[in-house]
């Protein structure tokens, strides 16, 4: 009897998951901010204690509320505590690692789903994406091939459109992310995939194309703060600083992610309003503790920030090398020959600044790097050359360093 | 909302009214795990939910009112809200819709029907989907419109039957599509050879009450019976009131079978795979379609098999069933409807050749095709439509319907609980010596409708809820 009602308490849980989920479904729809629905999981099952972490995971992805994160590793753990072979608790925690830049975690629960269920197409994505942040590109890209031959679709396509953007290849990239919306159902995951579309198209200075994918999103998702900061920057690559200032706001005020305070803090020095900028400096800092203590390792992301004011440069450099030791991506190579030039270490940029490059991804940012490293070695022509290239890519490609390259040249 | 439960598995939350049934479901639905995007790396969602690919049921039944053709229905996109603008539903012009007929019992299809789908939209300036009333399918006010080909795929010989036929409109309103049925009408289509195709949005068929099996398994007319009794009621139809998206055929019978009247069915959809590169180093955009969803028996994947193994399941053909046996024969629903209804005799757990029978090889002297398992709907097309038929199909005495093919009426739920419950009833018990506990030969949900009247003719579905007079869109 006992083992009767624990199973019927398994039922119940499951039960409550469904609501909790079609719950969450609705306030994705939209209203990021709307409260979780939340129902008590059985104590005593794994299933159902998963399924809430997911849930708190789909919960942080609409609010960014980084203490969901919290939420979501505690219901998981309690689910691999009850069975730690649960398939969705164990691909779950891959996300959250994912989610919290802790790539080699996620490697490793992602390698574990696939031992649970080596035919299911879900842990490959885990998998392949923990690879790119780890610089294996050649493993992840073979993950996300394999992704793409079991299970085309959102999942797939997605990751084989970033693929094809990391060896520059754009136009490949738009189409697979074309298709990728294609397939999108639900509000989020087509403003996500119209967001992703309309960078591409930025980032090969398509602007017009880009803010229709923006504006799209925000016909599907109004009040997105993605798509609101994407657009900002095309505004402000136009030189509509001010409108560009109201659309950051926006996306501040909602969620006041660090890569939108600091766009922020950009486009208020542009407009000669420093004390502003300064504000969102010391906001930005707040930010960043608050994600470090839900468990998210912004190293990286800090590094660059510092770098791009140059705030301590020995300090930076140190950061950028230990965010650089747990993500040897192309772009941990890039924060590092960054941090590296503003430490006036010019020499060892080099290195790393040709390792940020070495896939052949077209991105104008990583060739102003180059740009301004070249010219710190005295090498002018070699300089003028990068600056020219990242301004031909895309010549609102920073807020903030666009028109420095624009007076290197001229 | 329920979309979000039931879409991304197979179907929705289909019939079981079973606690196995919603392990298996809501472990294979949901949103999936999505990351929150704190900062700057790529957080592409993981599990994504693909309605348009998303085959809710398949029908296959000889056709009422021309009984030497035989009419097979597939049903995509679950829970389509009628008020579902301005993004009205559509099929998916990237995916790869086929309906499959074996008609020699090697579970490999003879006659494939294959449906690709072409969206237009006439002025890319208004997101409107209409800017007038509707009144024809070439009309100038409706901006988004699809057209689809249809191709026979027989004996590796690729037959292009149709193209550019009209798929109607959404069903939208009195001002927008003032006379729906005339347009709906207009869309079934006679090819060559005497086929008639219809696709587009209908009335979803389906009936069941989602909302007492969500709450432990309940069956409402049978709460008594539960481990948690509450008082009998009858059941609500939590499906009433949606739409789908209906691909229907009508084929003469002659050109479907071969030596033996029975006739295999399934349903798949599928996408193209992509690569990052090819092997010289050059994109190329789209790959070989693979086959992502598949349906031939109502809940199969839902109810049957796990979790770790529905991708899968969905990539392989009918024939190599044979390695889901097992699923079958022990299947882990029927222990937990001994535990959750403790009150009715426990119906064995292990050894159940009657599932087999039922779901893999049909059942001897009505729809069996020999010995090779495949999941497909069996249909013995010499079996003439019954002027009165019987929502129990064959386990009413009905041989016109399911497990013998799947007419639009049968009540599938009822009859597959009682198939697991091993309450086949006096007549199969009688005739096959199938096992008849009872009263396990009595449950069901209570929902033994649709709450719509179905089509006397081609395509039986009845016509789609109007966005209009709809109350089922969340405000």
């Amino acid at each position: 009897m006992r083992r009767r009602l624990s199973l019927l308490g398994a039922a119940a849980a499951l039960a409550a998951a469904a609501l909790l989920f079609a719950g969450l479904h609705e306030t994705g729809s939209g209203t990021a901010g709307a409260g979780v629905r939340e129902l008590p999981p059985a104590p005593r099952d794994a299933s159902s204690w998963a399924r809430l972490g997911l849930s708190y995971e789909q919960k942080a992805r609409e609010t960014a509320d980084p203490s969901y994160y919290t939420k979501a590793e505690g219901a998981l753990r309690r689910a691999l505590r009850l069975d730690r072979h649960d398939l969705a608790a164990t691909t779950g925690f891959g996300s959250l690692a994912l989610s919290r830049h802790r790539f080699r975690e996620a490697l490793g629960y992602g390698r574990r789903a696939q031992r649970l269920a080596p035919s299911s197409a879900a842990p490959y994505a885990v998998v392949g994406d923990a690879l790119v942040e780890l610089g294996r590109y050649d493993e992840a890209f073979r993950a996300f091939d394999t992704l793409a031959r079991l299970k085309p679709g959102l999942t797939a396509y997605a990751r084989v459109a970033y693929g094809r953007e990391l060896v520059g290849d754009t136009t490949g990239a738009i189409q697979a992310m074309r298709l990728a919306a294609e397939t999108a159902a639900g509000r989020e995951p087509a403003a996500w995939t119209h967001w992703q579309l309309g960078k591409l198209y930025w980032s090969v200075g398509r602007s017009t194309e880009a803010a229709s994918e923006y504006r799209a999103a925000l016909t599907v998702l109004p009040g997105y703060v993605y798509a609101l900061d994407a657009l900002a920057q095309v505004e402000a690559g136009r030189g509509r600083v001010t409108r560009a200032i109201s659309l950051e706001r926006r996306a501040v005020d909602r969620v006041p992610l660090p890569q939108f305070v600091s766009v922020l803090g950009d486009l208020y020095r542009r407009a000669g309003r420093p004390r502003d900028a300064r504000r969102q400096d010391g906001l930005v800092t707040v930010i960043e503790r608050l994600l470090a203590a839900n468990g998210v390792r912004t190293d990286l992301e800090t590094a660059l920030y510092r770098a791009d004011r140059g705030i301590r440069p020995e300090e930076t450099v140190a950061l950028a090398r230990l965010a650089r030791r747990d993500r040897p991506s192309i772009d941990g190579d890039d924060a590092l020959a960054w941090a590296l030039f503003r430490g006036g270490r010019c020499d060892d940029a080099l290195t790393y600044s040709q390792r940020s490059l070495r896939l052949g991804t077209r991105d104008a940012l990583k060739f102003f790097h180059r740009g301004m490293i070249e010219r710190c070695l005295g090498r002018r022509a070699a300089a003028r050359a990068w600056f020219r290239r990242a301004l031909a890519l895309n010549p609102g490609f920073s807020v903030r360093w666009a028109a420095v390259a624009r007076k290197e040249l001229g | 909302m329920e979309t979000a439960v039931f879409s991304a598995g197979r179907g929705r939350l289909a019939t079981l009214a079973l606690a196995g049934a919603l392990v298996a479901i809501l472990l294979a639905v949901g949103p999936g795990p999505q990351a929150a995007q704190a900062s700057s790396h790529r957080e592409a969602p993981l599990i994504a939910a693909d309605p348009t690919a998303d085959n809710t049921d398949l029908y296959a039944f000889v056709s009422p009112d021309r009984p030497d053709t035989v009419t097979i229905v597939a049903n995509y996109i679950p829970f389509e809200e009628p008020a579902g603008g301005p993004n009205f539903s559509n099929f998916d012009e990237n995916a790869l819709y086929e309906l499959h007929v074996d008609n020699d019992g090697n579970g490999r299809d003879d006659v494939t029907y294959q449906f690709r789908f072409d969206t237009k939209t006439r002025n890319g300036n208004t997101f409107l989907y209409n800017t007038g009333p509707i009144t024809s399918l070439d009309d100038a006010d409706w901006n988004v419109r699809q057209t689809y080909s249809v191709t026979r795929v027989q004996n590796h010989r690729r037959t292009v039957l149709a193209t550019g036929l009209a798929s109607p409109p959404a069903n939208i309103g009195p001002r927008s599509t003032p006379s729906y049925d005339s347009l709906a009408s207009a869309a079934v289509n006679t090819l060559p050879g005497g086929i008639k195709v219809f696709a587009g949005q209908r009335d979803d068929p389906f009936f069941v009450d989602l909302g007492s099996i969500f709450d432990l398994g309940g069956l409402r007319p049978f709460n008594p019976f539960h481990l948690i009794p509450l008082p009998a009621q009858g059941g609500v139809d939590d499906v009433a009131g949606y739409n789908v998206h209906s691909i229907a055929i009508q084929v003469p019978t002659a050109q479907l079978v071969d030596a033996s009247p029975t006739i295999g069915v399934y349903a798949s959809a599928s996408r193209p795979a992509l690569r990052i590169l090819k092997a010289d180093g050059r994109t190329k955009n789209l790959g070989p379609d693979v086959q992502i969803s598949r349906l031939g028996n109502p809940l199969v994947n839902e109810v049957l098999i796990p979790l770790g193994q529905k991708d899968y399941w969905n990539r392989q053909d009918p024939e190599d069933d044979r390695q889901f046996v097992n699923r079958y024969l022990n299947p882990e629903l029927a222990g937990l409807v001994n535990l959750l209804y403790p009150a009715l005799p426990d119906t064995p757990t292990t050894n159940r050749k009657d599932l087999v029978s039922v779901l893999l090889t049909g059942v001897p002297t009505l729809n069996f095709t020999g010995s090779k398992p495949s999941d497909m709907l069996r249909l013995n097309t010499s079996i003439p439509p019954t002027a009165a038929p019987n929502r129990l199909g064959v386990l009413g005495g009905d041989f016109g319907g399911f497990p013998n093919g799947r007419r639009l009426a049968d009540d599938v739920t009822d009859i597959e609980l009682r198939a697991i419950a091993c309450g086949y009833g006096p007549i199969l018990k009688a005739a096959l010596g199938l096992c008849d506990l009872q009263p396990n030969d009595q449950i069901g949900d209570g929902v033994d409708a649709n709450d719509k009247a179905f089509m006397s003719t081609f395509p039986y579905v009845a016509a789609p809820h109007q966005g209009y007079d709809s109350h089922t869109a969340t405000p």
